[in-house]
């Protein structure tokens, strides 16, 4: 049977205009955003460092330091302290990323005050017992074991190491070299001078009003904090060695990744190649899943995406694959990127692609949550959140010689580093 | 305390559809879910309904493509196959709203099934089975954990399927039939939620599916799993870095009595670094790396499982003896008010949290709808309030003994 009506019409978007938060600041200079949700008591603060991995003198440290972030202090033991917050409902959590260390409360809004006082706890007075340190070192170099037997886990190593170098922030991925040599003064340190003596950015989202923000004043606003911008620099050490094979014994599939360092958001290319990535294997339309998955059946996913960070970035393909595919599929890589760089795509496939990154646009700020989350991370890669706008607008104004302008200059095959880790 | 609203009709072909208002957000959620999960296949044919999962993507005469014009509204959209239901849902923004009841309505009656569709989405589902339950190291827990478990109940088998020749050998036959009796209006719950409003939400309902023709739905008396009275074990030797120790329970299932004590005695368990294994193993003992306990969630009789990663040199007799030590405790010593309050704080805020997203409300009204009562999306944090000592106590004396366990001994083949 057939459906008797005309479809409906496809409305194209508008290039979404981001919202701005709120912004307080408490005594004591420390800078406070805010995006308002009431429609649940439920509300989430971040405090944010600018520190992360390239902080570090060597690698590992703030994830080490993130871990053992509910450690102990002076007045509450682990055990107590993890009591305390589980007994409110409230999660918290640190982790480390690149740029960013982010401590993070996601609570019940009647209980901000008491769940903000055991972070702070935390925060000023953290004493990481020996005992509670080797247990980490411990419980790491056991999942490590695990991360190991993954195929995708080594390529992705090999990859970061051959871009960036193997001590490169950007670069090093969990290595048990590393966490052997991991003392607990390195942890203490990292934590006095890149977490508890840094002034903090503090976002709030959720249910909140004024009385929220006294709390937050009456917690962080007192600290006086010194002048403390780095100026501490990472050398890429990019390979010279181009192909990787990594044997992993008794795989039945491969994972491959091909891929080369590119332009970050600063770059007046960033909102065309971003479009161009889109539709070269960024979605489920993409190239690359409509040859390699909906038309060979290769693979159950491929994809390519241009990640970035405040100082570099990488555009890169993978996938994981049955060991006879891991050939052919590199082979239909370079069809699909030749074709892009020389045929003018058609109208239809440039539209699709322009209103799904708008889509994915308007979704970075749907509610409080995301739009807080979305600036954010704008302003822990350096950004201001303004360009935001301008990429969606640029995404708007892409043309079809742009593709291939864009495909040309930042997809060529030729120094792609490729690894492939299997039996 | 937060209530989510929502308005139900039935149109008159036995499609049931909800309307959700969130005027938070410019998009909307058109979600279809179908009766009809891996329970419901042949023990010879099984990761059927996953299979045809994928081949709902493959186009109609009308459009070819189905991804296509959700791409071009601004949208996206994927879809997920249990053990109970397979559920399909696209996320719009609001100015291309009618798009999904187009296409959903679309791919409901006139579904492209071809030869060549089948073999190229076998070959998919193929590269995915060997890429979740193969590849990875203990891949292949839950294949056997729920052979063990489930002697008689389709739940003996994941989603994915027992084995990569079943979906091999899945015929266009059974793919024509299996689309014909179970994708219907009368087997199918469609959700729609966000910035739409009520009437206009009907009326595109109506207009889109209301011609549809309900189809004959074939009736399955699945069998009840009887209760466990004796102990099972297996050892199993695999190429992992470090053994692991699974001991599971049948559980009740999802409307039965017990089901959220089940479900807090595993946070009591495992959730959070204030836990007990994480106290007592982890920490204290030093003997796994890592421990959880957890529930399948199912709407049938259930699983309770307990799965722990061993540290290298760690007996496995002497850790599942500290499993059952603190199983033990549970039963005779009960949960103090105070433990069960934290775990009840921290389902709250959980719950909270997870009702922010528009997708995940969406989804819930319709799996709620299908557990064959939809009001219980409002009272579930009631019912979680009124778990006390006395009734963890007495679900874990019912169903973690030792008469009823499965231990299944994952063993790395370095200690062979």
């Amino acid at each position: 049977m057939q459906i008797k009506h005309t479809p409906p019409i496809i409305k194209a978007l508008n290039a979404p205009v981001f919202k701005l938060p709120e912004s307080y600041i408490l005594s004591n200079d420390i800078q406070v955003w805010g995006f308002h949700d009431d429609s649940q008591e439920i509300t989430r603060i971040e405090i944010v460092l600018d520190s992360g991995k390239w902080e570090e003198s060597v690698p590992e440290m703030s994830h080490g330091v993130a871990k053992l972030f509910k450690s102990g202090t002076n007045s509450l033991s682990a055990f107590q302290m993890s009591a305390s917050i589980d007994h409110l409902g409230s999660t918290i959590k640190a982790y480390a990323g690149y740029h960013g260390f982010t401590i993070v409360l996601y609570t019940l809004r009647k209980n901000i005050l008491p769940s903000l006082e055991l972070l702070n706890d935390c925060l000023q007075d953290n004493i990481f017992p020996e005992s509670e340190f080797e247990n980490y070192i411990r419980n790491t170099l056991s999942k490590l074991l695990i991360q190991e037997e993954k195929t995708e886990f080594l390529a992705e190593k090999t990859f970061r190491n051959a871009l960036f170098g193997p001590v490169h922030p950007y670069g090093y991925s969990p290595d048990k070299q590393w966490i052997d040599r991991l003392t607990l003064q390195e942890i203490k340190d990292y934590f006095l001078n890149q977490v508890q003596n840094k002034k903090p950015t503090i976002y709030i989202s959720g249910s909140y009003d004024n009385n929220e923000i006294q709390i937050l004043e009456q917690i962080f606003g007192q600290k006086e904090y010194s002048d403390s911008s780095s100026a501490r620099q990472h050398i890429v050490k990019s390979s010279s060695q181009q192909i990787f094979e990594v044997y992993k014994s008794g795989s039945v599939q491969s994972s491959l990744i091909v891929g080369k360092r590119s332009i970050n958001k600063t770059h007046p290319d960033f909102a065309r190649l971003s479009l161009t990535n889109v539709i070269f294997g960024g979605y489920f339309g993409s190239r690359l899943m409509l040859n390699i998955r909906e038309e060979k059946g290769y693979t159950y996913g491929i994809y390519s995406a241009l990640q970035t960070y405040r100082h570099d970035a990488n555009i890169f393909i993978q996938t994981e694959t049955s060991n006879e595919y891991i050939r052919p599929c590199i082979e239909e890589i370079k069809i699909e990127i030749n074709k892009l760089q020389q045929e003018l795509i058609s109208d239809s496939e440039l539209s699709q692609a322009k209103n799904y990154l708008l889509g994915k646009y308007l979704s970075r700020m749907d509610g409080a949550f995301s739009q807080m989350e979305t600036f954010k991370n704008y302003q822990i890669e350096g950004l201001n959140i303004l360009s935001f706008n301008n990429f969606a607008k640029t995404i708007q104004a892409v043309t079809k010689q742009d593709i291939i302008e864009m495909a040309q200059k930042y997809l060529g095959f030729e120094d792609m580093y490729q690894v492939t880790a299997g039996s | 305390m937060s209530h989510i609203q929502f308005e139900k009709r039935n149109l008159k072909n036995g499609l049931t559809v909800i309307h959700h208002l969130d005027t938070n957000t410019p998009f909307v959620v058109v979600n279809a879910l179908y009766k009809v999960g891996a329970k419901h296949e042949q023990s010879t044919k099984t990761g059927f309904a996953h299979l045809f999962e994928h081949l709902m993507f493959e186009g109609t005469p009308d459009v070819p493509y189905f991804d296509g014009p959700l791409q071009e509204s601004g949208g996206e959209n994927n879809a997920f196959t249990n053990n109970d239901y397979t559920n399909y849902y696209d996320i719009v923004p609001d100015i291309n709203a009618e798009i999904p009841f187009w296409l959903e309505a679309d791919r409901m009656t006139q579904l492209n099934i071809n030869a060549q569709s089948l073999k190229l989405q076998k070959k998919v589902v193929i590269e995915e089975f060997k890429e979740n339950y193969i590849n990875p190291p203990y891949g292949d827990i839950q294949h056997i954990l729920r052979s063990m478990l489930y002697q008689k109940h389709p739940y003996q088998w994941p989603t994915i399927g027992k084995d990569i020749q079943h979906i091999q050998k899945a015929t266009l036959d059974d793919v024509k039939r299996f689309y014909q009796q179970y994708y219907a209006p009368n087997n199918c719950i469609l959700v729609i939620g966000g910035n739409l409003q009520q009437d206009t939400a009907f009326e595109w309902a109506e207009k889109w599916f209301g011609q549809i023709p309900p189809t004959m739905i074939p009736e399955h008396h699945l069998p009840i799993e009887a209760v466990q009275t004796e102990t099972r074990t297996f050892t199993h030797y695999a190429d992992v870095p470090q053994s692991m120790i699974i001991i599971a329970f049948l559980m009740p299932g999802r409307l039965e009595d017990g089901y959220f004590e089940a479900d807090l005695v595993t946070d009591i368990l495992s959730s959070g670094q204030s836990s007990r294994f994480y106290q007592k193993l982890v920490k204290e003992r030093k003997l796994f790396s890592e421990i959880e306990a957890y529930i399948s969630g199912s709407i049938d009789t259930g699983m309770f499982v307990v799965e722990g990663r061993l540290h290298d040199n760690v007996d496995i007799h002497e850790a599942e003896d500290a499993i059952w030590h603190e199983i033990f405790k549970l039963q005779e010593e009960g949960i103090a008010e105070m433990e069960i309050e934290k775990v009840k704080n921290q389902m709250v805020t959980y719950m909270k949290f997870s009702d922010v997203s528009l997708l995940n409300k969406t989804i819930n009204l319709a799996y709620y709808e299908l557990l064959g009562n939809i009001n219980l999306i409002n009272e579930e944090e009631q019912e979680y309030e009124k778990i006390n000592a006395e009734s963890t106590q007495s679900f874990c004396n019912e169903f973690l003994n030792k008469h009823q366990s499965n231990t299944l001994y994952y063993l790395s083949s370095s200690c062979k």
